[in-house]
């Protein structure tokens, strides 16, 4: 069954190893750029837009998102008024937690719960391994190859370079590869996504010049 | 149209963010850890007293202690209205122009490489004399130098962050025992009696009072990155202030107080005499007959850390700035690079340790004393490029408020950052009239100016570059200053008017 992925889904399993479900992102990239995935879905939907870091509610009060969470997060948006990158820190606190939650009740991943250096971790192992590296390796062969890809795909790459994830899947790859995927993310992302991918990469740059990633 | 029951009376998103929020002791801690005053206390004053042979160390900490606190002033209140605030370049680009950021990009790079560096020198000499003397094992300094560098690159690049918690312990320990060999240092002066000789202000009308004053300023590199943490803060407008002069505060007060102790417990004609003899064991000397022979060892071991943490906080110092200039790809953007799985900048970190490395080991084969050629001699000419940084910041701090007053009152925008202007231009001009003083040379040493030369040359490239980049690459010049923000400057701006509609 071919159900049309959700944004956020597809940059969780982006950013996690398909084989053990470990981040391949440390924590202020990972939960930064799934709450703008969580952003990019309400955007791409056309309940959202972004200018000048400012989020505009597109949509009408009684129109409301079909997926659950992307309800919750837009009910808060219309609840208070603030600029993108407050938005992005808020949604980020727990957007690891919530994102995981919906891949587990979709039967996507499992929580395994361990003891790492003296903390509980809780580790998402994909159920389907094929289905959990298909964003990856579509976006890795596809860029390398420099084919085409639909915009689902060129937002997703935009995530992965906001959030620095793209030094690890274009690792090795030419000037070529880089330059194309510069051009698949504009071409496939509206302006306001496009200023999305921006805050998310200023966010995670600060935060490594904090030394608190 | 929204339902009274839907709309919340506090902002949850303001109640959720303010939770994660430091404080100002949070603030405090992280800036004065980094500022390691055991070493300062132990290592910078010591050999502060040795090389330049003046009396007036005491009294020069307490004096920039003041300078600084004025400094901050004007600092403090042009951080709330930049973004990344943390790096004296971005001051000086809002402040005075582009041209001059990009130089003094390029002065701070050295600048704070030389710290970097030259704290490894010292804890490779101190390190190596601890196994000496304590343990009988010989190693030779470079080797501790190395090692120490091996460490903090291990450190850097897997992100192993050291706790917060053990930094806390050593750095509680750090101070905890430096006022208590101040006070045994008090209590056993030379000659019976506490003498306030040291402190005498007229030591500041004094010879070589230069090279006291940019010894000084050299224990407080680091106070500056109180700003870095202004967005994650409770109260950015009065945190990020109280915690910038609490910082201040008691390193200025643990440092001359700490000076002026050596110097009552040696008697203040044989304080330099002293230090000559004992270099870094000074302290631990004065204090080893009265105290029980696990304090002194304590001390040691504290001292080591101490050194190592300083080195470990230049190395992150320098590849955050790094990272920032290229992130605005005025240094090449491979800089801003990061490993995504720890968001350490690993090229930038890597080719600082590079260059630290062969610094020692060129210092190794030159069989220099590294505690005054390396750990001195280098730490201090950090300390004048991060003195000339000050000077231009503080200009360009009321260069800023002139164009934009932003409400800030005139204390803040003008008053004080003039005066603190003068004060560092002074000691600035003090300091280069004298640098053969700091450095223990005859004043005909080509040595004297080779020193402040190099930055005037550093300076020179940057500005080049920088007029360069305005020429050629416009975008990029646009975005000078806004480090990790160039994302959302107006290069990207520029580049996102590719979408093609589905």
């Amino acid at each position: 069954m071919l159900t049309r992925a959700l944004l956020a889904d597809d940059f969780f399993r982006l950013a996690h190893s398909d084989v053990t479900g470990r981040p391949l992102l440390h924590p202020i990239a990972l939960s930064t750029g799934l709450a703008g995935a969580l952003l990019g879905e309400l955007m791409v939907e056309r309940f959202l837009d972004v200018r000048d870091g400012v989020v505009l509610l597109m949509a009408d009060e009684d129109v409301q998102p079909q997926e659950s969470l992307a309800r919750s997060v837009l009910a808060v948006l219309r609840r208070e008024d603030h600029r993108l990158p407050t938005w992005l820190e808020y949604l980020g606190q727990q957007s690891v937690g919530k994102v995981a939650a919906r891949m587990e009740a979709a039967g996507h991943v499992r929580p395994v719960r361990s003891r790492r250096l003296l903390r509980d971790v809780v580790t998402y192992v994909p159920t389907n391994q094929l289905e959990a590296s298909r964003p990856m390796s579509v976006l890795a062969t596809r860029l390398y190859a420099r084919y085409e890809l639909e915009p689902w795909y060129g937002v997703l790459a935009g995530f992965m370079r906001a959030t620095g994830l793209h030094t690890r899947v274009m690792s090795g790859m030419p000037t070529e590869s880089h330059e194309f995927m510069a051009g698949l993310i504009v071409r496939s992302s509206s302006p306001g996504i496009q200023e999305l991918f921006g805050h998310i990469e200023s966010l995670v740059g600060a935060a490594v010049l904090m030394h608190r990633t | 149209m929204i339902s009274a029951s839907a709309r919340p009376t506090r902002s949850e998103v303001s109640t959720a963010l303010a939770r994660g929020r430091l404080g100002v002791p949070s603030v405090v801690f992280f800036v004065i850890a980094a500022a390691a005053p055991l070493t300062v206390v132990a290592g910078g004053a010591t050999t502060g007293y040795w090389v330049t042979g003046s009396l007036g160390i005491p009294i020069s900490y307490l004096a920039v202690a003041a300078i600084l606190t004025l400094f901050s002033v004007g600092y403090v209140a042009m951080s709330r209205h930049i973004v990344n605030a943390g790096a004296f370049y971005t001051y000086i680009s809002n402040g005075l122009g582009r041209v001059f950021g990009v130089g003094s990009a390029v002065v701070a790079l050295f600048a704070y490489l030389a710290m970097g560096v030259g704290l490894a020198g010292g804890l490779g000499a101190v390190a190596s004399s601890f196994l000496r003397t304590r343990f009988g094992i010989a190693t030779p300094w470079w080797a501790c130098a190395l090692i120490g560098l091996a460490l903090v690159a291990i450190l850097g690049v897997l992100r192993v962050d050291i706790n917060g918690k053990v930094l806390a312990f050593l750095l509680v320990s750090e101070v905890v025992i430096a006022v208590v060999y101040d006070v045994v240092m008090l209590r056993h002066p030379a000659g019976g009696t506490v003498s306030l000789a040291t402190l005498a202000p007229h030591y500041l009308w004094s010879a070589g009072i230069g090279a006291a004053l940019v010894t000084a300023i050299t224990g407080y590199i680091g106070f500056e990155a109180t700003v870095v943490y202004s967005e994650e803060t409770r109260d950015p407008r009065k945190t990020i202030a109280r915690a910038t002069y609490i910082a201040v505060g008691i390193t200025g007060c643990l440092y001359g107080a700490s000076a002026w102790a050596m110097s009552v417990a040696t008697g203040p004609e044989n304080i330099v005499a002293a230090a000559a003899t004992n270099q870094t064991e000074l302290i631990f000397n004065l204090v080893s007959p009265h105290v029980w022979p696990t304090l002194v060892d304590v001390g040691h071991v504290l001292f080591v850390t101490s050194l190592f943490a300083a080195v470990l906080a230049f190395h992150n110092t320098v590849t955050r700035y790094a990272f920032a200039l290229g992130r605005e790809r005025v240094l090449p953007a491979a800089l801003g690079h990061t490993n995504p799985a720890s968001g350490v900048p690993r090229t930038a970190s890597i080719i600082q340790t590079v260059i630290a490395v062969v610094v020692v080991i060129a210092y190794a084969i030159s069989g220099l004393d590294p505690l005054v050629y390396l750990f001195f001699w280098i730490s201090v000419a950090g300390g004048l490029g991060v003195l000339i940084l000050m000077v231009l910041t503080s200009v360009a701090v009321i260069g800023y408020f002139m164009l934009h007053p932003s409400g800030e009152n005139v204390w803040r925008r003008s008053i004080a950052p003039t005066v603190a202007s003068i004060a560092l231009l002074g000691v600035l001009v003090l300091t280069v009239a004298q640098f053969h003083v700091l450095l223990g040379v005859e004043p005909d040493s080509a040595w004297r100016w080779i020193f402040p030369g190099a930055y005037l040359a550093a300076f020179a490239i940057g500005a080049t570059w920088a007029a360069i980049l305005r020429a050629r690459r416009p975008q990029v010049y646009a975005a000078i200053g806004l480090g990790a923000h160039a994302a959302t400057g107006p290069r990207a701006a520029a580049a996102s008017s590719g979408y093609v509609k589905a």
